[in-house]
Parts: C-alpha cells; sequence; structure tokens
C-alpha cells in the first residue's frame, strides 16, 4: 500500500509533535495550578474591606502579631473561609471526576446522583417544619441535616444499583431519585412562610460565607482522606476507562468498585453541600478543563490536578462574590457560572480548531 | 500435552433463559479453537460465561485444572484476557495507553509501567502491526483500527487463554490475514486461542477443533475435517447443498457479469497512480492476446441480423439506401439496440503539443494549439463552427497542451506540457502513454454514461501529421517519403526536413512495429495515445465512434492493432487530403463516406458524418414498411430468400 505513504496522519498524534511534548507540558500544567491555587489563596486573604499588606500578612500568618482587629479578620473570618473554600472546591471537582469517569459521560456533575436534592430536602424540613417547632435552627443542625440528607440519596442509589446491570441505568435512577426529592421539597414549599422560603432560598444558592474554623477544620479532615484514597484508587479507576467488561478482564472487581466510587464522590460532595450548599458548575467543568489542557485522561494526573484547579476555581470565584458588589455578596453559583461557563465555551472551540 | 481450560457439562446462559446446555470440551496449550454458528446461537455467551463475567447455570470452567471460580481475580486475569464487543469509548487516550490497560495485573500499585511491561505492549503493538497507530488518539481511529489495538491490549496481557469474541469484525482482508498469523504465532508460543468467528474458511482454515453452535442450543465439538464431513456448515446455517462449496470453503455465487475485468470500469482510472498495473485489477493496457468489445458478443451479431431483416422490410428497393443501410446495421451491432438514441452527439477533441516542432516541422507556431484549443470552446473555429451550427457537443480535452492557459471550459487531464523532440529521443515514456491512453478510454465511457449517442474523434496539436506520419511509418514499414503529407501547408524545404526527421526518429528510436504501446510512445504523441483511447474504449462500452482525418485514423490503427475489434465501431467521415491517410484507410480496410477536398483537421469531417448518422436514424425510425406502406412485398420473396440474414 505505497500510497499510505503519502497520506498524513490527521493532527492527533502526540508524539513530540507540537509547541512542547507531553512531558513538559505536564510539568508546566501542573506548576501554573499550584501557583493559581496559592496565589488565589493569597489574595483571599489579603483582600475585602480591610487591606492587609502581604507584609503584615506574613506576621499574622506565622508570628500571630498585629492588631486585634486584624488577627480577628485573618483567623476568624478570612482563614477558614479560604481553607472552606480551596478545600470544598477541590472536593466538587473531584466529585465529578469520578462521576464522569464513571459514567463515561463527560457532563456528569457532582450532584448528578441526587445528593443535592437529598440535602435541599433535609434542609426544607429543618427550615420548614422543625424551625416552626423549636423556633430556631443552628448552623450545625443544618449542616447535619444536609449530610444526612445526601447520604440518604446516596443510600438509596447503592440499594438500587444491586440490581443494575449498566450504568446507563444507574444514571437515570439517580436523577430520577433526584426527582423525587424535588418533588417532596416543593410540596414542603407550599406550606411554607415567606421568610422559611428566604432562609431556604438563601440555602441552596451556596455561600462560603460563615464558615467558622471548627467547619473548615471538619470538611478539610474529610475531603482530604477521602480524596487520598482517591488517588490511591488511580489505578482501577484508570481500567475503568475502557468499560466495566474490559475492567473486570483486567482483573478490577467491578461490584465493589461501583460501591467505593458512589461512596467517594457522595461524600466529597456531600460535605460541600452541608458546609456550602450546592454550588454549581465547578464540578462539571473543572475536571473537563483539565483533561482538555493536560491532553490525557489518566486519573494519576487528572485527580490532582482536577483537586487543585477546583480549589482554584472557587477560591477566585469566592473573592469575585465577595468583592465585586462589596458591601453585597453575590453568591458563589452565580460567580462560578458566568465565569466559568464562557472558558469552558472558549476551551471548547479552541480545541475543535486545534484538532483537524 | 496437560489441560488448559476445561468445561465439564456447562450450561450458559442468562438468569433463567438457557441458552446452551451440556458443553463439554478441553482445550490444550497452544490450540486454537473456534467458534461457529449463526447470529444469537449463543457464542458470546459461552465465551462470557468462560471469562467469568457471567455465572455458569450449571456446571464448571477448569482453568489449569482448578475451577475458575477458585482462582483470584488477579490470577485470572493473568490466565485469561478477552477481546470483546462492547463498545469501547475512550477521550484522551492514546492506543499506546489502551494496549498498556493489558499490563493492568503485573503493574504496581498505582499502576506504572516497568521495563519488562514496556516490552510487552512494544511486542502486542508489533505483532498486530499497529506501530504507526500507537501514538494516535484511540478514539479518532476507524473501527478496524480500534479492533487491532484492542486485540493488542489482550496480548499484552500475556494470558494462557486468549478469549475473542468476533474480532475479525471490521477487519478488512489483510488484517484478517495478519490476524490469523498472529494467532498462529501465539500458539506456537503456547498461548491456547478461543475464536468466534464468521469467516467459515478461514476458521477452518486456522483451528484445530471447531464449536458448531447451533440455534436450538447444541453444541458439539469437531475438527475442522469433521465439520465438512458431517456437512456442519450446511445443517447449522440452513443452506442448501448447492450454496456452500466444500472445496474452496466459499459460497458460490452467479458470475452475472460478462466482460472482461479490465473493460467493466475504464472510468476508475483517472484518479489512480499508475504503478503494476494488474494491482489495480484493472490492466493498464489491454493484454495484447485480448479481446474485448461487443463484437464477440453473439447476441450482437444477433442484433446485426436483425437489423438487416428490420432494413429489408422496409418499403425501398433492397439495398436502394446504399451505405446507409450499412451504417444502420453496423450501428445497431455497436449498440446492440435495433433502434437506438442518437440525438445526442459529441466530438471529442484532444489537444496536445509535440516536441517535433523544434525541427522546424510544421509551418504554424506551437502557440496555435493552445489558442485553437480556446477558441475552439468558443465555437469559432473550422469544427466548432460547424459543430455549434448542428448543435453538436464540442469537448475540449487537454492532454499535453505545453503552454500555460486559463479556462474553465478545457477539460484538464495533462499528462505532460507537450511531448519531447522525437528526433533525438522518445516522445514520452511507457507510462505517460498509457496514462493517455487510459484518459481516452475513460472519456469514452464517460460519454456512453451521459447518454451520448455517437463520437467524433479530433485532434489539435502542432507537429502531429509529423507524428502520426512516423507512427503510420512504423506500423506499415513503408518509407516515409511514402506516408508524410504536408500537413498545415509547409515550404518545400521544411517538407523535405520533416522527412527527414521521421526517418532520423525511427533510427534513433527503433520502436517495436508490433507493441503499438511501443510505438506511440517513441514517435507518436499525447493526443494520437489519447485518441487511440477513445476509440478502444468506445469498443469497450458500446459507443459508435467517428474518425476525421488523417491523425484521427492513425489513431484509429493504432486502436486497431491493439484490439482488433476496435474497428467494428469505427465510423469514417470523409477524405481528407493528406498523403497517408489513403494508406492508412486501407491498412484499415475503410472507405470514406464523401470527399469535399477538407484537410483541416480538428474532428471536422464528424459533424458532417453526424448528418449522415441522423438520415440513417431517421430511416430505421421513420420509414414504413411494407405492410405499413400498403405495399404487398411478395414480389421480393425470391430475392429475399437469396440473401442471408446471419453472418
Amino acid at each position: 500500500m505505497d500510497n499510505l505513504k503519502g497520506m498524513r496522519m490527521s493532527g492527533d498524534s502526540r508524539s513530540g509533535k507540537g509547541k512542547m511534548d507531553q512531558r513538559s507540558r505536564t510539568v508546566l500544567i501542573f506548576a501554573v495550578l499550584i501557583f493559581a491555587a496559592l496565589a488565589a489563596a493569597a489574595l483571599n486573604l489579603l483582600l475585602g474591606n480591610l487591606k492587609i499588606p502581604l507584609g503584615r500578612l506574613i506576621e499574622i500568618l506565622f508570628f500571630r502579631k498585629g492588631s486585634s482587629e486584624e488577627l480577628q479578620i485573618i483567623w476568624t473570618i478570612r482563614f477558614p473561609r479560604m481553607i472552606a473554600a480551596g478545600i470544598l472546591g477541590g472536593a466538587l471537582a473531584l466529585s465529578g471526576f469520578l462521576l464522569q469517569t464513571f459514567f463515561h459521560n463527560p457532563i456528569a456533575g457532582p450532584f448528578i446522583l441526587g445528593i443535592s436534592s437529598g440535602a435541599k430536602f433535609a434542609v426544607s424540613l429543618i427550615l420548614i417544619v422543625l424551625i416552626g417547632r423549636i423556633g430556631y435552627a443552628s448552623n450545625s443542625l443544618l449542616v447535619l441535616a444536609a449530610f444526612a440528607g445526601s447520604l440518604l440519596a446516596t443510600g438509596w442509589i447503592i440499594l438500587i444499583s444491586r440490581y443494575v446491570r449498566h450504568m446507563a441505568s444507574l444514571l437515570a435512577a439517580g436523577i430520577m431519585i433526584g426527582y423525587i426529592l424535588n418533588a417532596a421539597t416543593d410540596f414542603l414549599i407550599t406550606f411554607a412562610d415567606d421568610s422559611d422560603l428566604a432562609n431556604l432560598h438563601g440555602w441552596s444558592q451556596g455561600s462560603f460565607s460563615g464558615m467558622d474554623a471548627s467547619a473548615a477544620a471538619f470538611s478539610a479532615v474529610i475531603v482530604l482522606a477521602a480524596s487520598i484514597l482517591t488517588f490511591l484508587l488511580s489505578k482501577p479507576i484508570g481500567a475503568f476507562r475502557l468499560g466495566e467488561s474490559y475492567a473486570a478482564d483486567m482483573g478490577v472487581n467491578v461490584r465493589r468498585f461501583r460501591l467505593v466510587l458512589i461512596l467517594l464522590s457522595s461524600i466529597l460532595s456531600a460535605c460541600v453541600t452541608a458546609f456550602a450548599g450546592p454550588v454549581s458548575f465547578v464540578g462539571i467543568a473543572v475536571p473537563y478543563l483539565c483533561r482538555l489542557i493536560l491532553k490525557s485522561s489518566k486519573p494519576i494526573l487528572l485527580i490532582p490536578a482536577s483537586f487543585l484547579g477546583g480549589a482554584a476555581f472557587c477560591l477566585i470565584s469566592d473573592l469575585i462574590a465577595r468583592l465585586a458588589f462589596a458591601p453585597t455578596e453575590l453568591n458563589i453559583s452565580t460567580v462560578t457560572s458566568l465565569i466559568g461557563a464562557p472558558i469552558v465555551i472558549f476551551m471548547i472551540i479552541r480545541m475543535r480548531r486545534g484538532d483537524s | 500435552m496437560k489441560e488448559l481450560l476445561k468445561t465439564d457439562r456447562l450450561t450458559v446462559g442468562y438468569g433463567r433463559k438457557v441458552v446452551l446446555k451440556n458443553i463439554s470440551f478441553a482445550l490444550k496449550k497452544g490450540e486454537i479453537l473456534s467458534l461457529i454458528g449463526p447470529n444469537g446461537s449463543g457464542k458470546s455467551t459461552v465465551l462470557n460465561t468462560i471469562r467469568e463475567e457471567l455465572e455458569p447455570l450449571e456446571g464448571t470452567v477448569f482453568l489449569d485444572g482448578k475451577a475458575t471460580g477458585r482462582f483470584s481475580r488477579r490470577e485470572l486475569s493473568q490466565k485469561m484476557a478477552g477481546v470483546l464487543t462492547s463498545r469501547v469509548k475512550t477521550s484522551m487516550m492514546t492506543a499506546r495507553e489502551v494496549v498498556a490497560m493489558g499490563r493492568y495485573p503485573y503493574t504496581g500499585a498505582l499502576g506504572l509501567l516497568g521495563e519488562k511491561d514496556e516490552e510487552a505492549v512494544g511486542h502486542a503493538i508489533h505483532l498486530m502491526r499497529a506501530e504507526v497507530l500507537a501514538d494516535r488518539e484511540f478514539d479518532r481511529l476507524s473501527d478496524g483500527q480500534k479492533q487491532r489495538i484492542l486485540i493488542a491490549r489482550a496480548i499484552a496481557q500475556e494470558p494462557e487463554v486468549l478469549i475473542m469474541d468476533e474480532p475479525t469484525s471490521y477487519l478488512d482482508i489483510r488484517y484478517r490475514l495478519e490476524l490469523m498469523d498472529a494467532l498462529r504465532q501465539l500458539a506456537k508460543e503456547g498461548t491456547a486461542v478461543i475464536l468466534s468467528i464468521h469467516e467459515i474458511d478461514e476458521a477452518l482454515r486456522l483451528s484445530d477443533r471447531v464449536m458448531c453452535v447451533s440455534d436450538e442450543g447444541e453444541v458439539c465439538c469437531l475438527s475442522p475435517c469433521g465439520v465438512m464431513e458431517e456437512k456442519m456448515i450446511q445443517k447449522l446455517f440452513a443452506l442448501s447443498d448447492a450454496a456452500y462449496e466444500q472445496q474452496f470453503g466459499a459460497l458460490e455465487e452467479e458470475i452475472l457479469r460478462s466482460g472482461n475485468v479490465w473493460s467493466q470500469n475504464p472510468k476508475a482510472f483517472l484518479s489512480q497512480d499508475q504503478k503494476d498495473g494488474d494491482q489495480n485489477g484493472l490492466a493498464s493496457q489491454p493484454p495484447q492476446d485480448q479481446v474485448s468489445g461487443r463484437s464477440l458478443n453473439l447476441d450482437h451479431e444477433k442484433m446485426k441480423g436483425e437489423a438487416r431483416k428490420y432494413i429489408s422490410h422496409l418499403a425501398m428497393p433492397p439495398g436502394s439506401l446504399g451505405r446507409l443501410e450499412d451504417l444502420a446495421v453496423q450501428i445497431s451491432g455497436i449498440t446492440g439496440k435495433l433502434r437506438p438514441d442518437l440525438s445526442k452527439k459529441r466530438v471529442i477533441v484532444l489537444c496536445a503539443d509535440n516536441g517535433v516542432v523544434k525541427e522546424g516541422v510544421s509551418s504554424a507556431p506551437q502557440s496555435v494549439t493552445v489558442m485553437q484549443a480556446l477558441n475552439m470552446t468558443r465555437g469559432v473555429t473550422g469544427m466548432s463552427a460547424i459543430a455549434g451550427g448542428f448543435g453538436d457537443e464540442v469537448q475540449v480535452v487537454d492532454v499535453g497542451i505545453a503552454s500555460p492557459y486559463r479556462s474553465d471550459r478545457i477539460i484538464n487531464h495533462k499528462v505532460r506540457p507537450g511531448t519531447a523532440d522525437i528526433r533525438i529521443g522518445p516522445a514520452m515514456t511507457r507510462k505517460e502513454a498509457e496514462t493517455a491512453l487510459s484518459i481516452g478510454r475513460s472519456l469514452a465511457a464517460n460519454a456512453k454514461e451521459e447518454g451520448v449517442g455517437v463520437v467524433g474523434v479530433g485532434e489539435m496539436g502542432i507537429g502531429n501529421t509529423t507524428t502520426s506520419a512516423a507512427v503510420l511509418a512504423v506500423l506499415t514499414g513503408l518509407s516515409p517519403d511514402l506516408v508524410t503529407g504536408r500537413g498545415g501547408g509547409i515550404s518545400d524545404h521544411a517538407f523535405k526536413l520533416k522527412r527527414q526527421v521521421i526517418a532520423d526518429a525511427i533510427a534513433v528510436n527503433q520502436p517495436n512495429p508490433d507493441d503499438p504501446l511501443d510505438v506511440i510512445s517513441k514517435v507518436g504523441g499525447l493526443d494520437l495515445a489519447a485518441m487511440c483511447g477513445v476509440f478502444l474504449g468506445c469498443a469497450e462500452v458500446g459507443l459508435p465512434a467517428v474518425t476525421d482525418g488523417f491523425i484521427s485514423v492513425t489513431a484509429a490503427l493504432l486502436a486497431f492493432r491493439i484490439n482488433p475489434f476496435a474497428r467494428d465501431v469505427l465510423i469514417p467521415s470523409h477524405a481528407s487530403t493528406e498523403r497517408g491517410y489513403r494508406i492508412c484507410m486501407e491498412e484499415l480496410g475503410m472507405s470514406p463516406i464523401f470527399d469535399l477536398g477538407m484537410r483541416l483537421g480538428e474532428g471536422s469531417g464528424c459533424p458532417l458524418t453526424f448528418r449522415v448518422i441522423d438520415a440513417v436514424s431517421s430511416m430505421m425510425n421513420r420509414m414504413a414498411s411494407f405492410d405499413g406502406a400498403g405495399i404487398d412485398d411478395g414480389y421480393l420473396a425470391e430475392v429475399r430468400s437469396d440473401e442471408k440474414f446471419q453472418e
């Protein structure tokens, strides 16, 4: 077949062609991601109603030296919030990554299995029903409720997954559960006071404000544990890319693995929902973008990259939410979607043009 | 040898539904077992059960003497690897990464590849000849390429048993054969292979044993000979005896098409690279001893007889329309129709330049070729004006014009910008001549497809009376003095020079008179080659071809020498006053239809002949028979019985 010699393979060869080869590209991207996350974190600490210059910040952080006002602002307000935004942003991205891999669906998100619907249902139970009886609802109660609600939804999914052969069915089941829970929530809303509705609405928009040190610590522990576990599962996650049948052929215990994946992603999203409410967009877009930029779907790369990307993205979004129209705070989902969506569209177009 | 894989009264199915029962067989190291059977008979079910993806309903599968349930997953995946029918959709994974996944059972906790792993991956890719695909994105590959990569993946897993579900689907014949080779190689190295396959003959050739899976849920294992002896194929697929040819293992088909391969689709040639003519299945030049054209076809001899009979019943004294009747019979024979539709007529003009003009043999400068070609598209030259006036089509084709030009009405099939000077060497290479020939054949085929009823073949190319005379001299063996004419009109001095040039050209090139293509390529021209091709093409597709003047009939003579039956489609036109014309016509055994003292070329005689053909059509379509004219033709009975209506 001599005529094949003249044929150019269309531009999807990735062996050292193009501006830089795969390895340097990866290193560069990671460097950028780490830098972005750190920079965003720092900015979150530096900027705000009270601007604190970098020198003072270092003193405050590492030497606890400064005026009580500054110490208060940094330590009780900005630092926990910054940690939460970073950690929870990473959690969202990671959860999205897991679900996208699991369902072979590039637009699966962390709440696709009904997690946020479960949380919202539980929270609405508290805010609409319980609040009448008790009179108030503490923050920690809401957190607990949200957690419980998320895990309730997760529990149902796990139950169903025993009877389901194909992933597509599981996805459908998850969406259905979401519908059921949403309907239940709407049912409750029918009987709600306007003030209750305002509270519920406020909760469901998602926000990193009101994050205190214990909440930040708690979520950090859970998320980091789950993330490390996820990283250790890189190998079977990678095998899953070829589909369940081939993963089984290679020796993955598919039944068990399904369970673990669902649990991990649910814990991650539940954590976010509990502490910050449902934050949209990050879980869908960040893993997708990371895959495009890294030009690879290898889990050992994508897991840390998604986490860093999610953290950086959330930190930047929170900064904007806080400062754009100060003193009014925008809600975080608005910012993430408004900033994020155009970026994704841009990337899609650029990538399309890049490959012939 | 120890048994590697064994099943004991295995029953497979889904839930409560039994698909196949009582499967017992054993496979040794290095054995190849094929599963054949109709679609839906359960082959995939068996394979998936052996692979432990499905639970057996009854019975057990043993690997190395141990029930498969007793192995850990990792051990199992080191012993068995599969190629499945499930669709694999990846994103951002290279083919090499997919193959590397096969090393899963051997790599560490994070799945990083070591040296041995890389080696195994490389070996697997090499075995499947997929080096070229390795760094491409998997998802972008074709189905067949993906298949090969997935097979490589299974090979990289270094299993003791390779289980493959329809691995040859999507693969073209070359890769199927290579896969068979790779499997034989693996079997030699000790891997046992089980595969389900639809290509029965390949299954029988490849396997040590064949498992026949029937629609009714029955399974039996036989040797390939056993399969043939027991006529299993017929039983499994409910084929009648005649349909499956045991000996060659191929299903017989009726051979419908008559005619030989190269005459079937001459058009395909235009875009092909001219390598070894035979490789394309189409000979670039018809073999010298092979005949083509429909004259050999008895049906068309019969048509001629029918035509003669028809004409004899037309209301006129027998033979009174003279050559018109002969033409009618000839045309019926060519087209295979008693009254073909000849309303669409086309003059094809082949234009090319000749390097010999450097010798000063021509009165006109070389640029006239391109000028007249352009003028022809405007309908203002001799031929094109006459043709235009009559409403005939004119198709101007560039097969070798030297001067640059721009026109979207000249069809560009330029082989090279003009030939070389024949006085010092060959005009063109043999391959170029073959290309020009095939271009001509394609033009004929195109014309036929576009509904053209009759073509005329003309030319335009300064210096081509010189080349035609040279060709004629070689073909007839006559001296250049006898065949050379003055062409467009040259002085006595130039005329003498022309004869000398032709003599020199023949002496220098030594063309072989028995090889027309050699003659064309050495002392001919691209226009001659293409025109010859048109005549040959017309013979293939059954299109009447009107010749023109000296150059045209020289090309016709070349066609005749290549394929004697090409002469049957030739219809002469005017008597050219160019010297070589008469000699050429004598060689062809033809005589012109009319003599108007013309010697223009360009195909100018063709439109005039077309009108004669119109007359022939009218004769066949409009004239009444004796019955229709109300005349009792009994008086002709005696005359008719003497005549023969069949050859």
